[in-house]
């Protein structure tokens, strides 16, 4: 954690101006009017002796000014397309979830799709700054057998958000927040007649960035530097399953589909090239409490392509 | 009536005579940071069909915008391409040839079809090569705009609505 605080104290003793192309949340900001974004996103945590991997492919469109509109296909191996033979004992409790037996491995598999919607309603432009705030919306598909309480729309999970975003760019310094709700689906699996209904979470973010280099801007050939640090906080509501339509009890022993309630950190760089590309790498830890998604740290790595 | 008629005639004169007496225009940006988003402002320029060349100054969130000979140049469209790239302009200042301008009176001039009318008190047009900067929401800061917004008003009073578009500007 050390090197996150020598990060931002770099940051913060510099001269101000700004970047907002966060790793790991939206900005307010939205793409140019008829400008695509093809994004390939790649995300791993260690489990047990088992890496768990997403990868992710996404086409961005700025439809006008205003409206932004992404559409994502997805395929991880965080998940089997059916529940654990042995998630219910005869008791009619929970014998495990694929997060108390870590080395469970699963196939990569197609998660479905994820659209994002945002839209910019207030835009307070200044040169060399602007505040802006923004409401987005997104659905979820997932052919996934997620597990766990704490709902995700990227892969895991089918379902319904919304949320708002605010973003404040001062030169080279640019923060956002973001607090967003999520309403899962049910997961049904037909065959053995259960029922898992997840938990809805808020969440809630903050998001640091900042233009380390070009000291100065000469040309677009110039590779930018950027330095974030984005804290990611979520809480959500317990899952419930049934089984034959009864309540299956779920002991104390299963934190994951219980309640949840944390914060995370991550620190992340930033390459844009040619003013066209970008190259995203960073990781994720524990910062309070812990999701039981995943464990830590995280490591992702993204590249989009601007097609202006 | 007759007034207006006589302007719409004289400036289907000008049309026919085919010169780009409107030369370049400086666009102050409001809200830009990024060398990426940069881009996309002087890629949405681009897509104009009047534009020979755009220079964008990052460090000075402005750019220059020269023209194509012969062909009839839509300032409010370069003010459009700036909003819709994301951000707002701060300023628009254009640089005219006075010569191939047709004046009139001391209110203005103008130019392809439409009217640059010129707020303020009645001022002549200078000789040769000169700049003027455009009044109005879609040209201006807010806070510049709010300096404006009555003599706008007043401006608008005054001027008929037959042009193709009509341009506030002063000098």
């Amino acid at each position: 954690m050390r090197w996150v605080f020598v990060l931002l104290s770099v940051v913060l003793t510099q001269t101000m101006e700004a970047q907002e192309l966060f790793i790991r949340t939206e900005p307010a900001s939205n793409l140019p009017k008829g400008v695509l974004g093809i994004r390939g996103i790649a995300e791993y945590y260690q489990e047990g002796a088992i890496t768990r991997s997403m990868y992710a492919l996404r086409a961005l469109y700025g439809v006008n000014p205003r409206l932004t509109v992404w559409l994502q296909a997805n395929i991880s191996n965080h998940h089997d397309n059916q529940l654990p033979d042995d998630l219910i004992d005869d008791e009619g409790g929970i014998q495990h979830t694929h997060d108390i037996v870590t080395t469970e491995p699963y196939p990569m598999i197609f998660n479905g799709f994820h659209a994002y919607a945002k839209y910019l309603f207030l835009k307070h432009d200044q040169q060399n700054r602007h505040f802006r705030m923004a409401a987005y919306g997104e659905a979820s598909s997932s052919l996934t057998a997620h597990d766990e309480a704490e709902p995700n729309f990227m892969d895991d999970n089918a379902g319904l958000g919304a949320g708002i975003v605010a973003t404040q760019l001062v030169d080279r310094f640019a923060a956002s927040l973001t607090v967003g709700a999520a309403f899962p689906l049910r997961y049904v699996e037909k065959d053995r007649d259960i029922t898992l209904y997840y938990g809805r979470a808020v969440s809630y973010s903050l998001s640091l960035g900042y233009l380390l280099l070009p000291v100065a801007y000469k040309d677009y050939t110039q590779t930018n530097l950027n330095l974030y640090l984005e804290f990611i906080g979520r809480a959500n509501e317990r899952a419930e399953i049934y089984l034959e339509e009864e309540r299956v009890f779920i002991g104390q022993d299963t934190p994951a589909l219980r309640a949840g309630n944390y914060v995370e950190i991550h620190p992340g760089i930033q390459l844009i090239l040619n003013s066209t590309t970008r190259i995203d790498m960073g990781m994720g830890f524990r910062m309070w409490n812990t999701s039981y998604r995943h464990p830590y740290p995280l490591y992702f790595f993204q590249v989009q392509h601007y097609f202006f | 009536m007759k007034g207006c008629l006589i302007t719409l005639f004289l400036s289907f004169c000008l049309v026919s005579g085919g010169f780009a007496q409107l030369q370049s225009v400086e666009v102050g940006i409001d809200g830009l940071t990024c060398s990426l988003c940069a881009r996309g402002v002087e890629k949405s320029i681009q897509k104009l069909s009047f534009i020979e060349e755009v220079k964008m100054d990052l460090a000075g969130t402005k750019m220059n915008v020269r023209f194509l000979d012969r062909e009839k140049v839509d300032v409010h469209l370069i003010a459009k391409s700036v909003e819709d790239a994301g951000f707002s302009v701060r300023y628009l200042t254009a640089t005219l040839l006075g010569k191939e301008l047709l004046p009139l009176a001391s209110k203005g001039f103008l130019y392809e079809n439409d009217l640059y009318h010129m707020i303020g008190p009645d001022q002549l047009l200078p000789p040769g090569s000169f700049s003027v900067r455009f009044i109005g929401k879609a040209y201006q800061s807010k806070k510049e705009f709010k300096k404006w917004k009555t003599s706008l008003e007043d401006a608008m009073a005054e001027v008929s609505p037959l042009y193709s578009h009509i341009y506030f500007i002063t000098l």
